[in-house]
């Protein structure tokens, strides 16, 4: 009998281009997922339509072409109203299930593409809705709820579901109606010509209540005019956020008691401006009387005078007298939206983050805390120059995470405290934004220039904040990225899978080709915790309740119809389902949703030098670890010495090798075959290889494999290589 | 929750337990945790709900009733010593103080959400009780203030009607599950000093009486 050595890997790790690599790892992995159970490598897996029914095709998403954006914001506990926002061809839609059948429903036209070298809208949850952000349009405000059926998505009730984040501006001023008083007579009449004349007893017995209403002087003993009653009033708008925008500029009015009047005070008649959409409530204010005849010359102090709970009346009466008035207004000075080409946001502290947008890329603006569109004047921070400008904001833990084009800043504090900003990284950036996820174990992982990132640890209690790379074990499939579309990557974490996936633009595609996925179960191991994703058309990806993975097509109606089809277009999900999508075939009448063949799942060991490469091995025997998945072919080659010709040994099925057969489907007999478990069984193939230095071995396949581990017989007589070939 | 392919099975895999369980509990799972706002369009009508799986409604269209020919009306304080045109209602003499509440009423099976309460019936205030004494002051008004509430937590009040007039209260609260007590409850404005509380007679002149009352309450709770 040969008597062999035999290098094993009990279980097969990652991805791994960078030589030398580990003796467990694989030069090629493609198309796997790790068995949740058994820890092996899986090939069951594919993408389907978001919307399962054959019948429906590509509806409602036929004509969508490169889906760039996709959100699911989660709206209410368990899951049960999770909206899905996807935006194409500059239109911002809404993926609304909730009537019989599935619409897209445009909530904002009108918005700018990303260029090639731009990232897709920014999306962050806030409690009063999904902030989104692109850099060309204003922040949007979105909270497509509630909504009716399909008949009830009127262009005014869509209208309420996304607006301007905001202010644009200081409302106008209140316009204020003369107050012309009455005269001495009892019956005079002086009104006219758009003043009022609102007459308020002053005596405290006239009437119930007598005394508390009306503003001004009550009497002139004196002769004409009397003393002065001068007041001011401003105005500004509550939104459905709580948040109080700036206030008008003061409107003021005054008037004079004829000689000998008496025994009334004036109201005041305001016309109060209408507010934006999302006005919910004006609220105005007022000063007492601030003439030189008063005991307040001069004092325009502002104090709170009512709330009008709506955004419909324009006609406000003031009767209040100066004892009524509330307290003090707000000295904050708020601004107007002060990013209004905002790029990117986050809610850190309770204050909403944007940044200044590609024109004022080094400012960072944050509102009141709890107050998302309230921005004071000087809630802002300016950016040092070295850096660049921001490429992203992200929320984690205790900090805000500022990535920058030469950098990477970190904010910390409390709007009480006060913020401070502070560099932790000048050698590592970012310029992926939407692959930056907060992975767990890991911390914060992004895609760098140059491969993949986690910052690690903390600031607060003694921890230590670091940005370590992670994928240098890959960094030659790295640098097939196209470097100009870095900004098109995409990412989504599912906690149902525990796997990381990003899909990036690839050997000079413009957006997504080929997708990176680190499975987390794997970190820590020996080896790679990468894989390789191939054949997913994701342009865009984000994360459901359920863990579940749902993209957006990267293509889409822009390929051009297929076989006289429609091409595949909108969402889908990333499954168990064995199939790379599908395609529509039609027969006769019905046109019919038809699966594709799944994906190619591929795996090449590492080259194997059994330790030392100069010596020539003989290789006897590979054996393959696989669950007993059923008569799943699978066919293993072999390669030596780094050539890329592999030679193919036959086929083996998935099947215990000394034992009878497990039932598979489509054979077994109801009531006659029993379940069976998987069970973990050899495949041992004989190999017909000469003398090398250098060994892998590979194998492909569609079917439905789960593949644990390796190993490797080999004999060697101690022969080593020839001498290097002279120049 | 909508779930896609956990296992998909093909011809000439191994038939395994979680080859199916995993689909089947999937699909369960599905069914069994739809709920309102995940339904498609007019897919549950009665056929399929049991009787007060979204809401239950409480109606009394007159309240109380405990006293024969005297439904709807306040039963708490009847004065039959005033004068003959008078409702027999509280007067000076037999009212002291406080809330007065009508029969409690028990909102049997509520199940724990929003709890709508309305409330509304007619009110006499007796103007003369305004008055002050001599008609020489000026008048003070007088109101019958009505609160209901439910378990104790008060759900709406007001000021009330004044002389003659129609009243309807009504409010919304959120409350836990189990039996509901509705208080029903109304009370006069106090008197002052200098106001009258006996006629020439002398007999007892009505203050306040409350009738024609009735009440609506509606609980939901899907």
């Amino acid at each position: 009998m040969l008597e062999t050595t035999t290098q094993q890997a009990p279980s097969s790790g990652g991805l791994e281009t960078r030589v030398p690599q580990s003796s467990t790892g694989a030069s090629i992995l493609t198309n796997w997922v790790i068995d949740r159970i058994r820890g092996g490598w899986s090939s069951k897996l594919g993408y389907e339509r978001y919307r399962p029914d054959p019948l429906d095709q590509w509806a409602p998403y036929t004509s969508f072409g490169y889906i760039y954006a996709l959100h699911a914001a989660q709206d209410l506990s368990s899951g049960a109203r999770q909206q899905i926002y996807f935006e194409t061809g500059g239109t911002l839609y809404l993926n609304y299930e909730a009537p019989s059948g599935v619409l897209a429903v445009a909530l904002r036209t009108g918005r700018t593409p990303p260029t090639p070298t731009d990232c897709g809208s920014w999306f962050t949850e806030t409690p009063y809705g999904t902030v989104v952000t692109n850099g060309y349009e204003r922040p949007l405000l979105v909270r497509p709820w509630p909504l009716g059926i399909a008949s009830e998505l009127t262009a005014g009730v869509l209208a309420d579901c996304a607006r301007d984040l905001g202010f644009y501006g200081a409302p106008l001023r209140p316009q204020i109606a003369t107050v012309q008083p009455r005269g001495t007579a009892t019956s005079s009449s002086l009104t006219g010509g758009g003043a009022v004349s609102i007459w308020n007893p002053a005596n405290g017995g006239a009437i119930d209540f007598g005394g508390m209403w009306g503003m001004g002087f009550a009497k002139n003993s004196g002769t004409d005019p009397g003393n002065e009653s001068l007041f001011g009033w401003a105005v500004s708008f509550i939104m459905d956020t709580g948040s109080e925008g700036p206030r008008s500029p003061m409107q003021t009015t005054s008037w004079t008691l004829a000689a000998g009047a008496e025994g009334f005070r004036y109201s005041a008649a305001l016309t109060i401006p209408i507010g934006p959409p999302g006005c919910v409530a004006r609220k105005i204010y007022r000063t007492d009387n601030f003439s030189a005849d008063w005991t307040k010359p001069d004092d325009d102090t502002l104090y709170f005078l009512d709330i009008v709970p709506n955004n419909i009346d324009e006609l406000y009466f003031d009767s209040a007298r100066g004892r009524a008035l509330g307290s003090v207004a707000r000295t904050v000075n708020l601004a107007a939206m002060p990013a209004p080409q905002a790029r990117f946001s986050a809610l850190y502290q309770s204050c909403l983050w944007l940044d200044g947008g590609p024109n004022d890329g080094r400012s960072l603006y944050f509102s009141s805390p709890g107050l998302i569109e309230e921005f004071p004047l000087e809630n802002v921070i300016a950016l040092s120059s070295q850096g660049g400008s921001i490429t992203t904001l992200y929320s984690n833990y205790t900090a805000l995470l500022v990535f920058r084009e030469n950098g990477i800043d970190v904010v910390r504090g409390s709007n009480e405290a006060g913020f401070s900003l502070t560099t932790v990284s000048n050698s590592v950036t970012c310029r992926s934004p939407h692959t930056i996820r907060a992975i767990p174990s890991l911390g914060v992982v992004f895609l760098g220039l140059d491969g993949f990132y986690a910052i690690t640890g903390g600031l607060d209690g003694g921890a230590v904040l670091d940005v370590v790379p992670i994928s240098r074990n890959i960094d030659t499939v790295m640098r097939v990225i196209t470097p100009d579309c870095l900004p098109r990557a995409v990412s989504a974490y599912s906690p149902l899978t525990k796997e990381y996936h990003c899909y990036v633009p690839y050997a000079g595609y413009d957006r997504p080709t080929i997708g990176f996925v680190l499975h987390l179960d794997r970190v820590g191991s020996d080896g790679s915790p990468w894989s390789i994703r191939d054949g997913f058309p994701v342009g865009s990806i984000t994360t459901l309740y359920t863990g579940d993975l749902v993209f957006g097509h990267h293509l889409g109606a822009e390929a051009g119809p297929q076989q006289g089809e429609d091409p595949p277009a909108g969402l889908f999900v990333i499954s168990a389902r064995r199939a790379l999508g599908g395609h529509l075939e039609t027969n006769g009448d019905i046109t019919k949703y038809i699966d594709n063949d799944p994906p190619i799942s591929k795996f090449r060991s590492v080259w194997l030098d059994f330790g030392d490469a100069q010596i020539l091995k003989e290789v006897a025997y590979t054996t393959l670890w696989f669950l007993t998945t059923g008569d799943a072919e699978v066919t293993i080659k072999h390669l030596k010495n780094f050539n890329q010709t592999p030679v193919s040994e036959r086929t083996y099925i998935a099947q215990p090798p000394d034992q009878a057969d497990l039932p598979v489907f489509d054979t077994a007999i109801l009531n006659d075959a029993k379940y069976r478990d998987m069970q973990v069984v050899p495949l041992r193939v004989s190999v017909g290889q000469m003398s090398c230095s250098t060994y892998a071995f590979e194998f492909e396949t569609t079917e439905d494999v789960i593949f644990v581990g390796w190993e490797v017989e080999y004999t060697s007589k101690g022969a080593k290589v020839i001498a290097g070939k002279r120049a | 929750m909508k779930h896609w392919t956990v296992n998909q099975q093909r011809s000439g895999n191994t038939v395994s337990p979680e080859s199916v369980n995993d689909e089947i509990r999937t699909s369960a799972s599905s069914i069994q945790t739809l709920d309102r706002a995940q339904l498609p369009q007019a897919c549950i009508d009665d056929s399929n709900l049991e009787l007060y799986a979204l809401h239950r409604v409480w109606c009394e269209p007159i309240y109380p009733k405990d006293v024969v020919d005297r439904e709807g009306e306040q039963n708490n304080i009847r004065d039959t010593s005033v004068k003959s045109w008078m409702f027999a209602g509280l007067t000076y003499q037999l009212y002291t103080s406080g809330w007065l509440a009508l029969t409690p009423y028990t909102l049997t099976g509520f199940k724990g959400g929003s709890l709508f309460l309305e409330w509304s019936g007619n009110a006499l205030v007796f103007p003369s009780a305004a008055n002050q004494y001599s008609n020489l002051m000026p008048g003070v008004s007088k109101y019958c203030k009505v609160r209901m509430s439910a378990n104790g937590v008060t759900v709406a009040e007001r000021y009330g009607a004044s002389h003659m007039e129609h009243w309807r209260l009504f409010g919304s609260v959120f409350l836990p599950p189990g039996d509901l007590q509705l208080q029903l409850e109304f009370q006069p404005t106090t008197i002052g000093p200098d106001e009258p509380i006996v006629s020439t007679a002398p007999l007892p002149i009505l203050q306040l009486h409350l009738f024609s009352s009735k009440f609506f309450a509606m609980g939901r709770w899907r």
